[in-house]
């Protein structure tokens, strides 16, 4: 009997999408007819997602990440992947996936005033049932029906307790006239609901939530049977009319009351998306959101109704743009993102979430997500080389092409940046019984390690051209297939070849773009309480002064730090925003100051960002002669820094290199994007958030979904009715 | 001689499902924890694939000769009513596969059982298609319809602006209905996508898309 021989897949890169799809293409029911090796630049895995233990053990990361609770692909990989190392809880803190990632409901944004004052409105969600990763066992919650009946419903609650600050009585079944619930059919609905707006049944309070119990229980029926095309038009002027009715009664409220105020704005907001949706015809276009892709979400809020407010709120400007780096060439001026994705991922986050709204890693997320990966898929037999930096991928020659043959990748090239010792690198590290990724490549495991040290060799940047060799892998003899995993602002640079002869691809470079970013990481002595900050401990709040526009309290991680019992800091907050780019076209490679440059400016807006902005947060953190208390900074190297100085002792980060960029979702451009299921070349699939991959956006989420599709485009595994969210509208 | 380059299959879809109802199948009920479920599904899938696998080829080398398409579609069906209990994808695989192994019909030439190219269908309902061009049609339907009584509602094109596609019901069959698709010639090149529903209680149990292409 011959023996099968394994396929083997070349992965580049060690991201979320790629080691999605070396996690998948490995496991155990495939009995090891995946032979996957895993190519990575520099000395860690993952990609944006990476982090490092630097002085004091702290963690020092890419940026800010946060698990979304509809992260459903990447928790179901996670619970997965922690099921399987089975780690002793007697001996390690994060033994399960629970130990790893824990509830996070508070979440807020801050609104400026005209005079300069900023105002933060915070919330916490309620833990909703379940939890993310759970199997669905009812019915579809991802319609756009159900999704407006859940927003009717938030309204109506809005209003209850808009109306309960104003003093008012609830509305009680005494308003529960007609009994929605029983009508057969969504014309009785729509002919009761009629009723109810022509003889000015929505003019009050009560006829406000009678209404909306009209309109939930249409689109629930809706959400069952599903109606003819077009069959929301007849609903436009009803939803009109009852948006209208609680326009007038809430903006009478708010003008005396601030948290009125904030109500409406919600309220506004979700009413502006479910009218839209109806006028559009969102609930039976079988495009789904993708059908509004073209618009930018604050023009199609502008379009559909909603007040100046709020388009310029901060609940749009925070949760629609500044989490998700918004910003066209980076340039604060020039926000825009697509109303289909916005929608999609707005719906699914506040509607689709389970267990909690956030979640947030115990550690870094190199350590709770990418160390427990890499000891899966080594244990699995995947095979890891480091310090490779792919230069190229070199397709087969046109003219050589058989009759019918598609064109594929012929080759891989790689810098090898530096040679291992022994031939295999050992990237982690042992923080108090957990293996974690370090800040720097361990030099002592590096063939020649005191020269490339003192010659302070950067392995992760784009600008750093030293090698030790070049290593071609071919097809055939060294790879069957290729996962490209490397982010899209790479593209153009590794797969010249492709670009230059394949139309989609160059529309897809060109189109859906990436942008820099920015993060900095402050350690304090006081807890956040005692700086000033009046809202809910680890809170994450967006929405606010650029450059710096979202902060997080990530004091959590505090105790998974090696600091001193005496002087250990006890609040660590998280900065980060888009990096604004400078004006031309990105350096060529031949500017190897170009990352330090970068990484100067960063330093720069953060140390006015703090002098000058901070205080809106944290004001006990200004100093009586204004400016910040620069002596609040907890310095790991106890290096006796003073003033500004001091900030030298904390962390920051330009992400600049083309792979590390955050790729945008602009109006227009879903189409660009290629799916890994391509088979355009038949022995190449990408995977990453920029691909095509059902949710058009820049996050975790996004790029599991990927690395799974990716996955089942060579193995036909997982099924893409197992990749949830995959189809949605 | 050197070894031959391994090629992907071509997937069903390179695109997510948008449509009303999309295709979202609830994980199976029971409470089993799905990373046992998925490692248990797993090996059976290899080993059935195995297992099919052999008899596939145990057929295919006693009848494939003799074209006794009818064998290999009732051993694709089969196939089907297994896979249709795993992957999904696994038994849309399957059915093209098997289709690819009947013998060819001019697709310029309307026929009773299969004048389209690669059906494919989570359920082996006998299909009665006519159409003068490339046609393709994804009947995605839930486990357990056998028995009910089907019905599509209008079949719209992905472009608004064009017309539905009328002539397109279930009909009265042996133990499943066949599918009748009537593709007009005038009928614009589009996918038209329809939802289908127990006629009795109107209920969603799946969607089907005909992808209708210049000749």
């Amino acid at each position: 009997m011959s023996e099968v021989k394994p396929i083997r897949v070349a992965v580049v890169g060690g991201g979320c999408a790629a080691m999605t799809a070396a996690f998948e293409l490995t496991r155990p029911e495939h009995l090891g007819r995946y032979q996957v090796t895993v190519y990575q630049q520099g000395w860690r895995l993952g990609g944006k997602g990476a982090s490092g233990r630097g002085a004091a053990d702290r963690v020092e990361e890419h940026g800010l990440h946060v698990w979304m609770g509809f992260y459903e692909n990447a928790f179901r990989v996670m619970r997965e992947c922690y099921a399987e190392l089975g780690r002793n809880p007697a001996r390690c803190r994060v033994a399960t996936w629970r130990d790893a990632f824990f509830p996070a409901a508070d979440v807020g944004v801050m609104e400026g005033g005209g005079d300069g004052s900023w105002q933060a409105w915070t919330a916490s969600f309620p833990p909703m049932p379940g939890l993310p990763g759970d199997p669905f066992t009812e019915e579809n919650p991802f319609t756009v029906s159900g999704y407006l009946g859940r927003a009717v419903q938030l309204v109506l609650t809005l209003l209850e307790s808009a109306r309960a600050r104003q003093g008012g009585a609830a509305t009680g079944p005494a308003a529960a006239a007609p009994s929605w619930r029983g009508l057969p059919s969504p014309e009785a609905i729509l002919a009761g609901l009629g009723r109810l707006a022509r003889l000015g049944g929505l003019a009050t309070a009560a006829g406000l939530a009678e209404g909306a119990r009209g309109l939930q229980a249409l689109f629930d029926l809706w959400g069952r049977v599903p109606p003819a095309r077009g069959a929301e038009g007849p609903l436009d002027f009803l939803v009109e009319a009852f948006a209208g009715s609680v326009r007038r009664l809430l903006a009478g409220w708010a003008e005396t009351d601030e948290e009125v105020r904030r109500l409406w704005t919600i309220a506004d907001l979700l009413l502006t998306v479910v009218r839209g949706s109806v006028r559009f015809g969102l609930v039976t276009d079988p495009r789904g959101f993708d059908a509004i892709d073209g618009y930018d979400y604050r023009e199609w809020l502008e379009i559909n109704g909603a007040a100046r407010a709020t388009i310029d709120s901060a609940f749009v400007r925070g949760g629609g743009y500044n989490l998700s780096f918004s910003y066209e060439g980076g340039d604060l001026a020039r926000p825009r993102t697509s109303a289909g994705q916005a929608l999609r991922g707005a719906l699914r986050m506040f509607f689709t979430y389970r267990g909690a709204f956030f979640w947030k890693m115990r550690a870094g997320m190199g350590d709770i997500v990418f160390a427990p990966l890499y000891e899966v898929l080594q244990r699995r037999g995947v095979r890891f080389e480091f310090f490779h930096r792919l230069e190229n991928v070199r397709l087969a020659e046109a003219a050589g092409l058989a009759p019918g043959e598609r064109p594929y990748v012929e080759a891989l090239e790689f810098d090898v940046q530096a040679r291992v010792r022994g031939g295999v690198y050992q990237p982690l590290i042992d923080v108090h019984g957990l293996p974690c990724w370090p800040a720097r490549p361990d030099y002592g495991q590096l063939e020649d390690s005191e020269r490339l040290e003192r010659e302070g060799w950067d392995f992760e940047s784009f600008w750093d051209l030293r090698k030790v060799e070049t290593k071609t892998l071919r097809v055939v003899e060294d790879f069957d297939f290729v996962v490209l995993g490397v982010g899209v602002g790479a593209i153009p640079h590794v797969c010249r070849e492709i670009v230059a002869r394949d139309p989609r691809w160059r529309r897809m470079v060109e189109r859906v773009q990436s942008v820099e970013t920015q993060a900095f990481q402050v350690w304090m002595s006081p807890g956040v309480a005692e700086l000033g900050w009046r809202g809910p401990e680890g809170v994450t709040v967006s929405g606010f002064v650029e450059p710096f526009d979202t902060w997080a309290d990530m004091a959590h991680l505090l105790p998974e730090e090696g600091w001193p019992a005496e002087g250990a800091p006890r609040s660590l907050a998280y900065f980060c925003s888009v990096l604004p780019s400078p004006a031309g076209p990105a350096p060529d490679r031949s500017r190897a100051s170009y990352p330090a440059e970068r990484r100067e400016e960063v330093r720069a807006a953060a140390v006015r960002f703090l002098e000058s902005e901070v205080r809106h947060l944290w004001p006990a953190a200004a100093a009586t002669e204004g400016g910040f208390r620069w002596d609040l900074l907890v310095d790991a190297a106890d290096s006796h820094q003073e003033g500004a100085e001091r900030f030298a002792s904390q962390f920051w980060t330009a992400n600049v290199n083309p792979s590390d960029r955050y790729t945008l979702s602009l109006p227009g451009t879903a189409r660009d994007r290629i799916s890994p299921l391509d088979n355009s070349y038949d022995n190449l699939t990408i995977t990453g958030d920029w691909t095509s991959c059902g949710l058009i956006a820049g996050c975790v989420e996004a790029a599991v979904m990927s690395g799974r599709l990716a996955a089942h485009a060579i193995c036909r595994s997982p099924a893409l009715a197992q990749i949830v969210g995959f189809d949605h509208p | 001689m050197s070894e031959p380059r391994l090629r992907r299959d071509d997937p069903d879809r390179t695109e997510p499902n948008r449509s009303f109802s999309g295709t979202f199948q609830p994980d199976a009920a029971g409470g089993e924890d799905f990373v046992t479920r998925g490692v248990r599904m797993g090996y059976r899938l290899i080993e059935e694939q195995m297992r099919r696998g052999q008899q596939v080829a145990q057929d295919a080398g006693t009848r494939f000769g003799t074209s006794r398409s009818g064998d290999l579609r009732d051993l694709a069906e089969r196939a089907l009513r297994f896979y249709s209990d795993l992957y999904t994808d696994a038994a849309l695989f399957w059915l093209d596969a098997a289709t690819a192994m009947t013998a060819p019909v001019d697709p310029a030439t309307p026929d009773k059982s299969s004048s389209f190219t690669a059906p494919t269908a989570s359920l082996a309902v006998p299909m009665d298609i006519a159409s003068s061009r490339p046609t393709r049609v994804t009947l995605n339907v839930q486990p357990g319809v056998r028995g009910a009584s089907l019905q599509v509602l209008t079949m719209r094109a992905t472009d608004p602006s064009k017309p539905p596609l009328m002539d397109v019901s279930f009909q009265p069959g042996g133990e499943l209905p066949v599918l009748r698709i009537r593709v007009p010639n005038e009928q614009p090149a589009d996918v038209y996508h329809g939802v289908v529903c127990d006629q009795q209680s109107g209920a969603v149990l799946g969607t089907l898309s005909v992808e209708i292409r210049e000749s």
